[in-house]
Order: structure tokens, then C-alpha cells, then sequence
């Protein structure tokens, strides 16, 4: 079996490789300035950071495969803690605190997933506007004060391990794990990516895009959910600005993990894991060495810009 | 009945708003024939395939397809049928796989988790290109392949859904001869395996060789229709262009002056072909050909919208450096483009606003200020000028306004500035009667001012009857410089379909 | 009052805002006594000055089709340097003449340097407006509490305090500064040659490169403007507050967006006024004042700002598929 390919610039190696090599500079870097990083303490610790983070990324990457984006991450994971921590502090055990999570994140993907198929309305104005409304409604409904996290759900969550993996650890990677599944081998998963390359040509191939995209706004926002109640349990509480600005997080992680922004590109596993374990890394590293608290943000900002201009630069968009 | 005509139409109408675009256009495809469908630009060659596939609906005829009547209401309904259509843009996804891209719209799912079955699609897409003689990989993805693969796949597609009858739109623009030969025998494989083949395209040469039978359109009516064997190149040239020229068109004496706009060896990876060519002043200068030739490629080339590989353009005597619209407007440039819609008009403005827009440089004061009162001249002397009709330049958006006059709009947008050189790329597309003398009138008084004309269009008549001398392109070259006294229809279609012989008169 | 009905009919059509507005005012008159106090009116108007400001500049992104999430950063970021150049106490300049001065073109030039970043990355690289915007936002958000270790600067010199609460001929600084603004956008807009490109690129920039106009040179300029004005803008809000804050501005991003979607401005470009983005501020900033008056808690009124920006964009969008 021969395949005439045409030729491959030799910058695309840089592009699509670039990623581990930079993971790889950046473990080894840190590994030199504290021995402690890789510590399997430490190591453990980062994928229990990464976990709510990491799970949010996961919806999130269905949405951009697809061509649209969701800024409304972080203001779900509010509303779905808020609401499920109430719940969880009365005594509500996993399942159902899980299920609230899952719902409440879902309920919200749900009208983006309208509002955006449905009325075309452009999709960063759309989850942008729901942003705002859902982290009023929190505010409204929390009373703006901390809610505690406490109860059995949130005791198994932060104490349990299986074979010495926390619990949200396994949770996080069993996503990661389903998401690239459902993403390769499923045909929602592959009419996404065409969905996300060529919209034009899936209407005309038959691919229902309006239900497609739908649902990719519904997983993105229970994932969103799924990632607050994992937060908010980690903490033990749901601070009035709990996940303010998250969902740009999010999107960092997953475009620097090689999904791009113009659609149809990009893995999970091993893209946007890599993509999530790298910031969490920055973060880590940094409190280790004992950077600047006041510096995080701007490191992030960097990170984001550079990792957006690679983005832009290998998938040439539009003018705008 | 025939039982062995697969796909059959009777006497076919359509017009789009009082144009009649077809007329009684009858065909019948048999199984396992290849039949070849050649016309000019706007003969009906494309509304008739959309009218088969589902995308505009007939105003009367009839249709039947396998004996039965066939009526297909969306584009689904055709491809359900099993009529395949093969266009210039490739309905593919660059980053999927081969096999997931032929099995796209169903995939085959295995156990109750539904995960798609990838042995199976493998096996099956894999013997489908083996059918085809390919040797593609079915697991590499289509954005690596290049464009005669990327076709077969397409191809593949069709016959996985089942295809009786696929029909190919000008399918060799973008191939190598190669891969040209390797489509040929492609399609003669699928002829053996009782598949029909419907094959557009004006390479008269190509479609001597594959087809059974060729049907020449010309303005919306079937002028013939034979098996290839007793048919010539100059006789079906002859029908696709042997028209009465009834109409008349002014045509001014004029003495051209010295070249003003020269362009020379102009290539663009697969568009242009070191093409060069003079414009002089008080000169119109026509440029035929057919689809895909790279006519508009190369007036936005010289222009500056679109970049080229190699080559320069020389205005005035000055070699332009870095091309772009701006530089070209401030030499004396005027360009019209083909998509008046897309491309020549700002539609949600006002005519005024977009009479002015490339006007508006010269009426900057001070401050960049707008001179409000020149700017009202300028646009009541458009207006006049050109005859537009509307209501209130000031209020009324262009996109209210009939075709012929949002054109109108564009011309005075650019007549404004004067220009030296006027490149006009189809300005009397979708214009009306009247509207077009007017244009006509205008090209050539700007011509008798001394101005540089190049009059891009289809329509051979209006560039015979306007023009000083054609230049006739084909796949991206320019193969003849005709002087007035040499204008002839078949001469003219001669060089434009190109091919073998073609460079002997 | 045919004329009357015609003109409201045709106001619906062109700026529904206006008639919004002005139905929200007469409701509050009202509904609300306090409201209508002289003393009340001016104060809006003085407190609606700055967003004023700030909303022409990012009226002026949005107009083209894109978006500016920094601008709340460059208000943060040129209060805090802005401030520790004049400070009273330990002041780079501080007891100097110059220090007002020097502070104010500092401020100013901060707010170019980062929208020209925005700019370059828009416009030369390609990056997506929201994106790029928002990554600008964080750097020099992130760099502005950096900068100060999240402390509040204050002690600052008269002159720049005067700004934000002096009088010149009785009427507050704050709104003659605003006024000078809005005059100067609106002559821009309207009047000038750029006006007419930012409307034409806004609207079609293929069209518009076509024919001729400098669409790269136009949007770099947009965004010039937006960062200049944010500055402008988170100048005079420091000399109201009195202080240098990294947290100035955080929370009225949305209110700036808010102000120039309602008052008209298309997100998708091409369409909207200069006029109408003061409308829009001007009733962002009677609702915060009124629905204060009333006592309404302020996660109320965010969720009443998301929603209206949310149905504006809903209605802009079903409007664009009808046609």
C-alpha cells in the first residue's frame, strides 16, 4: 500500500511535537531546580490539581473541535458547586452529588447548545452573555457568602484511594480515557471533527450539524459541572469568585495541547492532557520555587498569548 | 422503454426571474455510457445538473431515473438515488482518514456501545479503491493527498452509496496529466461495470476521447446531440458557438496609443502560466475563455488582491513593486470584480457611501476631514453619470437595488476616480438589456479619453462587437492575441477549448 | 402627533435603545422620587463619564467586528503606574511639577503599548480579537497587581485629583472630558475619511481592500484608539477614586460591553454610533444608580446586564438569518 503524500514542511515537526518537547524541558527544568518535583508525591499532587481543570478540558475540547468555544466554563463550575455543595453539606452521598453536578453543568450546555445551533448566534457572544447571567444567578442563589463542602460526598472524594490513587485522580483520567475514546471511535466523535473542518461540506454530506453541535455544548457544559464539584469538594468550600475566569484556563490548556481554535485538530489524549499537566507544572513549579504569587497570572497571560500565536501561525485564520 | 437507460429527461424549463435558463432540454444516459456535456459559460450546462441534483427545482419537464419518475426535492434525494455529483470543490474533510471520509455520513457501528467497526470500513473502502485501481492507503488522511487521490476519493464515496450515474464538473482543472490519464481509465472501469458517467467539460479534446456521446447546450436549448464517432471537434465548436449575431454593438474607430499597462511572465503555481500580455492607451482589449481558464485569477493578480509566484507588472512605464490595491488605485488602476455581491459592494450600506468609497481619499481635507459638499457632487455626477435608479443615495442600501444597477453602482464607484486602466471582470452579468449598451457606451468613452480598457467576460458576441483585439486564455496561458479583423466564433472557442491543433491557423 | 408617532416609529426601528431609555427614565421618575433630584441627575452623569469613555473606545473594536478584553487591564495598569509615578509620599516624580504630567502621557502611552500589542497580534498574526485580547488581559491585569502586591496607591497630587471632582466654569471635569470625547469620536466617525473606512471594513473588509482602503492600517488604529481611551478612561476613574488601585475596573468590563451592544453597535461590525454607545452608557449607568436606589442586591442587576446582552445578541442574530 503506497500513499503519495505531499510533502511536509519541516516546521510541522516543531508544531506537532513541539508540545512534548516543551513538557519534557519543562519537567527536566524544574527537576533540576527541586529535587522535590518529582517526588511521586509530587507528581501524584499535580494530577490531583490538574483533575478539575483537566476535566472541564475534556468537554471543552468537543466544543472547539467543533468551531466553537464556551466561555461560560467557569461560571457553570460556580453554579453547579454552589448548588451541588448545599446539597452534599445536607447529607447527600456521591451518586446524587454527582448527578446534580453532571445535570446542572448539562441543563446550562444545553441552552448555549440552542441558542448557538439553533438561532446561530455567534458562539463567544452567546456563552459570554450566559457567563455573566449564571455567575449573578450563583451570587443570587449563594446569598454571596462561602457555602461549605462537607458531608459523605465530599469526605469519599477527598479520602478515598484505590490502590494509593485519589480518588478524583482515577475520575479525572477515566474521562481523559473515555473523551479521546468517544472522540476516535465513535461517529459523533469523527462528524466533529468534519463538522469542525468543514461545515460547509458536512450540511451538504448529510451530517446533522445542528444536533452534533448541540450535544457538544451539552457535554461541554456537564463536564464543566462534573469539574466544579471536583474543585469545590478539593477545597472544602465555594468562594463567591469560585472558577471566575477558569474557562480561559480551560482554553489555554486545550489549544496548548495542539487543539486548534479554527477547529477539526487536536487530541485528548495525549494533546490536551499534556496541555493541562503543563500549566498545572508552571503552577507547581513555581510555588515550589517560591515565585512571586503576584506573577501566576502573568505567567499564565504568556503562556496563553504564545501558545494562541502557534495556534495562529500553523492554522492561518481570518482577518479580525 | 428502453431498459437500459438509466437516467432520462424530457424537455427540461427553467428560468430564473423572466430569463429563460433552459428550454426544452431533453437527454437520455444509458448504462455503462459516458455522456459528455459541453457548452459555453451560461449555456445551462450548471443549472441542469442542479435541476438533476436537487438544488433547484424545474419549472416543467419531467424526469425519470431506472424507469421511474424522479423528482428529487433536496440535494439528499439525489445522492439517495444513487446520482453522485463530483464538483470542482471536493465535499471532503482534510483531516480525516480515507475511510472515514467515505463512510462519513453512515458509519458502520458494532456492538451495543456503538463504536465504529474500522476492520470493516477498511476492508470495504479498501476494496472499493482496489476496484478503482488505486493504490491509496485508506487510513492516510485526505489533507495529505493531492488532488487526483483526493478525486478518487471522492470518487469512492459515489460508489460506496451505490451510484448508477456519476457526474463529473470540469474534473481535470486541477490534475496533471498523470492523473488525468489515471481518471480516464477510472472512468472507463466504472463504463464496464455498468456505471454511468454524465462528463462536463469544455476540453473538447478529452471529451472526443472518453465519451460515448456528446450534447452540445448552447443559451439553454440542446443543439445536438451524437455518439462521438460522428461528430468533429470543428462541428461541435461550430454548435456551441454558431449562433446568428443579431445584436448590434457600438463599436468606436479608435487609435490606440502606447502601452501603458504591460505584464509580463506572470506565474501562479497552477493558475498562471507565464502569461504576458500589453494594454494600451484608447485600447479595449477583450480577454475570452471558459471556466477555470484563470481569466479573474489573472486580473486579480495584476491588480494586487491576490499574490503570484513570479513575473512583474509595469504601469506607466514603472514597474509596480509590491502590488496591492492601494498602489495599483494610486497609479491610475480601476478593477471590477466578477462577485459584485462578495467583492464590489458594501451591502448593507448606501449607495452613496459605497459611490464614494474608493473616491474618498480625494476628498479628504484637512484633518481627514470629508468634504461633504464635494462628496455630494461626486456622487449626484455618479448617479447622472451612470443613470442609476434609486429612490435616495443617502438612505438606500445597495442591497434593494435591481441587479442591473447595484452593477451600475460599481462602475460609478470606479469611474469616479477617472482611472487610466480599467479592468472589468463580467460587467454585464446579470444586467439587463438596456443597462448593457449603457456600459458598453461608457467603455468606450472612457476608451476615446485615452484609457487603458480590459474587458474580462463569456459572452463572445459582446466581446466581438466592443473590442479592438481578444486575447483568448486556457488553463492559465494566453493562447492568441486576435486583432479585430480577425474576430471569428469558432476561431475564438478553437483557442479556448484548447488541446491538440488548436495552434495551427 | 402624527409627527410624534412617526418619529417614535421610526426611532424603534433605527435605535430602540433611545425609546428604551427614555421609557426606563420616565418609569423610574416615577416609581423612584429620589430620582428626579437635580443633584441625583448631575451625579449621574458625572459617574457615567468614565464608562462613556471607555465604552467609544471599545465602540470602536466592536464596530469592526472584534472585541477588546484588555481594557479593563490598561485602566488597571495605567492607574497603578500612572499613580506610583505621582505619588505624594514615595513617588517616582513626587513633589516634582512634572509629576503630573509625566504621569498622564505615561498612563497614555501604556494604553497604546498594549492595544498596539492587541493590534499586531490581530491584525499580523492572525490571532482571534477575543483571544488575544483576553491573554493582554491577563499579562497586564496580572502585571498591574504584580506591580503594587495588590495595594492601593493613594496620596495623590491635586492636579490630577482635580480631574475627577473639580469644576471649570461649574460644570465637573468629568463630564467636559467626556463631552470632549464624544465630540471628537463622533466628528471622527462621521466626518472623516477613517470614519468611513472603519464603517466599510467593519462591514465587508474584502470589499473594502478592493477597493482600495488601508484595512490592516484602519483595524491597527481601532485598537490604538481603544487602548488610548481605556487609559483616558482609567485616568479619570483613579482621580475620582483618588487612588491607583490593580483593581480598578475589574468588574466593569461587562458593563462597557453591555453599554456598546445596547446602544446599538452590531458585534458583528459595520453598524453603530457614537451617540448610541452614550445612550447605552448612559442607561447602564441610571440602571446601576436606580435599581441601587430601590436596593436591589448586585448579583440582580449582573444577571439583568447578562440577560440584556444576551437577547440583543439573540435578536442581531435571528434578525441576520432572516435576511
Amino acid at each position: 500500500m503506497t500513499t503519495r503524500a505531499a510533502s511536509v514542511h519541516p516546521l510541522e515537526y516543531f508544531y506537532r511535537y513541539g508540545l512534548y518537547f516543551v513538557f519534557g524541558v519543562l519537567v527536566l527544568v524544574f527537576s533540576l531546580i527541586t529535587s522535590r518535583f518529582y517526588d511521586p508525591d509530587n507528581i501524584i499532587n499535580i494530577l490531583q490539581q490538574s483533575a478539575a481543570i483537566g476535566i472541564a478540558v475534556v468537554g471543552m475540547v468537543f466544543v472547539i473541535l467543533a468551531g466553537g468555544i464556551d466561555l461560560s466554563a467557569g461560571s457553570t463550575m460556580y453554579i453547579a458547586a454552589t448548588i451541588t455543595a448545599y446539597f452534599a453539606s445536607r447529607g447527600a452521598g456521591l451518586v446524587p452529588a454527582l448527578l446534580i453536578s453532571l445535570a446542572t453543568g448539562a441543563m446550562i450546555g444545553a441552552l448555549n447548545g440552542l441558542v448557538i445551533s439553533r438561532w446561530r448566534v455567534v458562539p463567544f457572544i452567546a456563552t459570554l452573555a450566559v457567563q455573566i447571567i449564571l455567575r449573578g444567578l450563583g451570587s443570587a442563589i449563594s446569598g454571596q457568602t462561602l457555602i461549605y463542602f462537607t458531608g459523605p460526598a465530599q469526605d469519599f472524594l477527598t479520602q478515598t484511594a484505590v490502590l494509593g490513587i485519589p480518588v478524583i485522580t482515577i475520575i479525572f483520567l477515566l474521562i481523559v480515557g473515555v473523551g479521546q475514546f468517544v472522540l476516535v471511535k465513535t461517529s459523533f466523535g469523527r462528524q466533529l471533527f468534519a463538522i469542525g473542518n468543514n461545515a460547509a461540506a458536512a450540511e451538504k454530506v448529510g451530517i446533522n450539524v445542528k444536533g452534533k453541535l448541540f450535544t457538544a455544548y451539552l457535554i461541554a457544559g456537564a463536564m464543566a459541572g462534573l469539574s466544579g464539584l471536583i474543585s469545590s469538594a478539593q477545597v472544602g468550600a465555594v468562594t463567591p469568585d469560585f472558577g471566575r475566569g477558569s474557562e480561559f484556563l480551560v482554553i489555554s490548556a486545550a489549544v496548548l495541547g495542539g487543539v486548534s481554535l479554527f477547529g477539526g485538530k487536536g487530541r485528548i489524549f495525549p494533546g490536551a492532557l499534556i496541555g493541562v499537566l503543563i500549566i498545572t507544572c508552571i503552577e507547581n513549579g513555581l510555588v515550589l520555587v517560591g515565585a512571586n504569587p503576584y506573577s501566576y497570572t502573568v505567567v499564565r497571560g504568556l503562556v496563553i498569548f504564545l501558545a494562541v500565536m502557534v495556534d495562529c501561525v500553523r492554522n492561518k485564520g481570518e482577518l479580525r | 422503454m428502453d431498459a437500459d437507460i438509466v437516467l432520462r429527461l424530457e424537455n427540461i424549463d427553467k428560468s430564473f426571474s423572466s430569463v429563460k435558463v433552459l428550454e426544452g432540454v431533453s437527454l437520455s444516459l444509458r448504462r455503462g455510457s459516458v455522456l459528455g456535456l459541453v457548452g459555453e459559460n451560461g449555456a445551462g450546462k450548471s443549472t441542469l445538473m442542479n435541476i438533476l441534483g436537487g438544488v433547484v427545482q424545474k419549472d416543467s419537464g419531467e424526469m425519470f431515473y431506472g424507469g421511474k419518475k424522479y423528482a428529487p426535492r433536496e440535494p439528499m434525494d439525489a445522492t439517495r438515488a444513487g446520482i453522485a455529483f463530483i464538483h470542482q470543490e471536493l465535499n471532503l474533510f482534510t483531516n480525516l482518514s480515507v475511510m472515514e471520509n467515505i463512510f462519513i455520513e453512515a458509519f458502520p457501528k458494532k456492538s451495543f456501545l456503538r463504536i465504529l467497526d474500522t476492520s470493516l470500513m477498511k476492508k470495504t473502502a479498501s476494496r472499493i479503491l482496489e476496484q478503482l485501481g488505486e493504490n491509496i492507503s485508506v487510513s492516510s488522511t485526505v489533507g495529505d493527498l493531492p488532488m487526483g487521490c483526493r478525486q478518487m476519493v471522492e470518487i469512492a464515496k459515489a460508489l460506496h452509496v451505490d451510484g448508477k450515474v456519476i457526474i463529473f464538473d470540469e474534473p481535470t482543472t486541477s490534475l496533471s496529466n498523470k492523473e488525468k490519464d489515471k481518471l480516464f481509465q477510472v472512468i472507463r472501469s466504472l463504463k464496464e461495470r455498468g456505471v454511468s458517467v454524465i462528463y462536463i467539460s469544455h476540453i473538447i479534446d478529452d471529451v472526443l476521447t472518453l465519451c460515448n456521446q456528446v450534447m452540445v447546450l448552447r443559451d439553454g436549448k440542446v443543439i445536438g446531440t451524437d455518439a462521438v464517432g460522428n461528430l468533429t471537434k470543428e462541428q461541435i465548436i461550430h454548435m456551441m458557438v454558431g449562433r446568428e449575431l443579431t445584436r448590434l454593438f457600438p463599436y468606436v474607430e479608435k487609435k490606440p496609443g502606447a502601452p501603458f499597462l504591460e505584464v509580463a511572465n506572470l506565474c501562479r503555481e497552477n493558475v498562471l502560466r507565464d502569461v504576458s500580455f500589453q494594454l494600451r492607451k484608447g485600447e479595449i482589449v477583450g480577454l475570452f475563455g471558459l471556466m477555470g481558464a484563470g481569466r479573474s485569477e489573472l486580473a486579480r493578480a495584476v491588480f494586487g488582491v491576490d499574490a503570484f509566484d513570479s513575473g512583474h507588472v509595469t504601469i506607466g512605464g514603472q514597474r509596480v513593486e509590491s502590488l496591492s490595491p492601494v498602489s495599483s488605485i494610486e497609479k491610475g488602476v480601476s478593477f471590477i470584480t466578477e462577485n459584485r455581491r462578495e467583492e464590489g459592494l458594501i451591502m448593507s450600506k448606501t449607495v452613496r457611501d459605497n459611490l464614494v468609497l474608493v473616491y474618498l481619499k480625494r476628498l479628504g481635507g484637512k484633518l481627514m476631514s470629508v468634504n461633504k459638499a464635494e462628496e455630494e457632487r461626486a456622487s449626484e455626477r455618479a448617479i447622472t453619470d451612470v443613470k442609476i435608479k434609486t429612490y435616495d443615495k443617502n438612505t438606500q442600501a445597495v442591497a434593494s437595488l435591481s441587479g442591473g444597477n447595484q452593477q451600475k453602482v460599481v462602475i460609478g464607484k470606479w469611474l469616479l476616480m477617472e482611472p487610466q486602466v480599467f479592468i472589468l471582470d463580467e460587467p454585464t452579468r446579470g444586467v439587463d438589456v438596456g443597462a448593457k449598451l449603457e456600459i458598453y457606451n461608457y467603455v468606450n468613452a472612457l476608451a476615446l479619453r485615452g484609457s487603458a480598457i480590459l474587458f474580462i467576460s463569456s459572452e463572445m458576441e459582446e466581446l466581438m462587437g466592443v473590442c479592438d483585439r481578444i486575447l483568448v486564455m486556457t488553463q492559465g496561458e494566453i493562447a492568441v492575441d486576435l486583432p479585430r479583423a480577425d474576430f471569428d466564433q469558432e476561431r475564438l472557442m478553437k483557442y479556448a477549448v484548447g488541446g491538440k491543433g488548436c495552434y495551427d491557423n | 402627533m402624527n409627527r410624534v408617532l412617526s418619529l417614535a416609529r421610526n426611532t424603534y426601528r433605527e435605535r430602540p435603545i433611545v425609546l428604551v431609555l427614555v421609557g426606563y427614565v420616565i418609569a423610574s421618575l416615577l416609581i423612584v422620587p429620589q430620582f428626579a433630584s437635580p443633584k441625583n441627575l448631575l451625579d449621574i452623569l458625572v459617574q457615567s463619564s468614565d464608562l462613556i469613555i471607555l465604552s467609544i473606545g471599545l465602540g470602536f473594536v466592536i464596530l469592526n467586528g472584534g472585541i477588546d478584553f484588555s481594557v479593563t487591564a490598561v485602566t488597571a495598569l495605567a492607574s497603578v503606574v500612572g499613580a506610583s509615578i505621582m505619588n505624594l509620599d514615595t513617588g517616582f516624580l513626587a513633589h516634582s511639577p512634572f509629576g503630573f504630567p509625566v504621569a498622564m502621557l505615561v498612563m497614555l502611552l501604556i494604553g497604546l503599548a498594549v492595544a498596539a500589542i492587541n493590534g499586531l497580534s490581530v491584525v499580523f498574526l492572525k490571532m482571534p480579537s477575543f483571544i488575544a485580547t483576553m491573554a493582554t488581559s491577563l499579562v497586564f491585569g496580572g502585571a498591574a497587581v504584580y506591580y503594587t502586591r495588590s495595594a492601593t496607591i493613594t496620596n495623590l497630587p491635586r492636579a490630577f485629583t482635580f480631574m475627577g471632582d473639580g469644576t471649570v466654569v461649574g460644570i465637573p471635569f468629568p463630564i467636559i472630558l467626556a463631552a470632549v470625547v464624544v465630540l471628537v469620536a463622533q466628528y471622527a466617525l462621521s466626518s472623516t475619511v477613517f470614519g468611513r473606512n472603519v464603517y466599510a471594513v467593519g462591514s465587508n473588509p474584502k470589499a473594502s481592500f478592493i477597493s482600495g482602503v488601508p484595512v490592516k492600517k484602519t483595524i491597527f488604529i481601532l485598537f490604538l484608539l481603544s487602548g488610548f481611551l481605556a487609559a483616558l478612561g482609567g485616568a479619570l476613574m483613579s482621580a475620582r477614586l483618588g487612588a491607583g488601585t490593580p483593581a480598578l475596573g475589574q468588574e466593569r468590563l461587562m458593563d462597557i460591553v453591555a453599554a456598546v451592544i445596547i446602544g446599538g453597535t452590531s458585534i458583528f461590525g459595520g453598524s453603530g454610533t457614537v451617540l448610541g454607545t452614550v445612550a447605552g452608557a448612559l442607561f447602564i449607568t441610571i440602571l446601576n444608580n436606580s435599581l441601587n436606589l430601590v436596593g436591589i442586591p448586585w448579583y440582580m442587576v449582573i444577571i439583568v446586564k447578562g440577560a440584556v446582552i444576551f437577547f440583543i445578541a439573540l435578536f442581531d442574530a435571528v434578525r441576520r438569518l432572516r435576511r
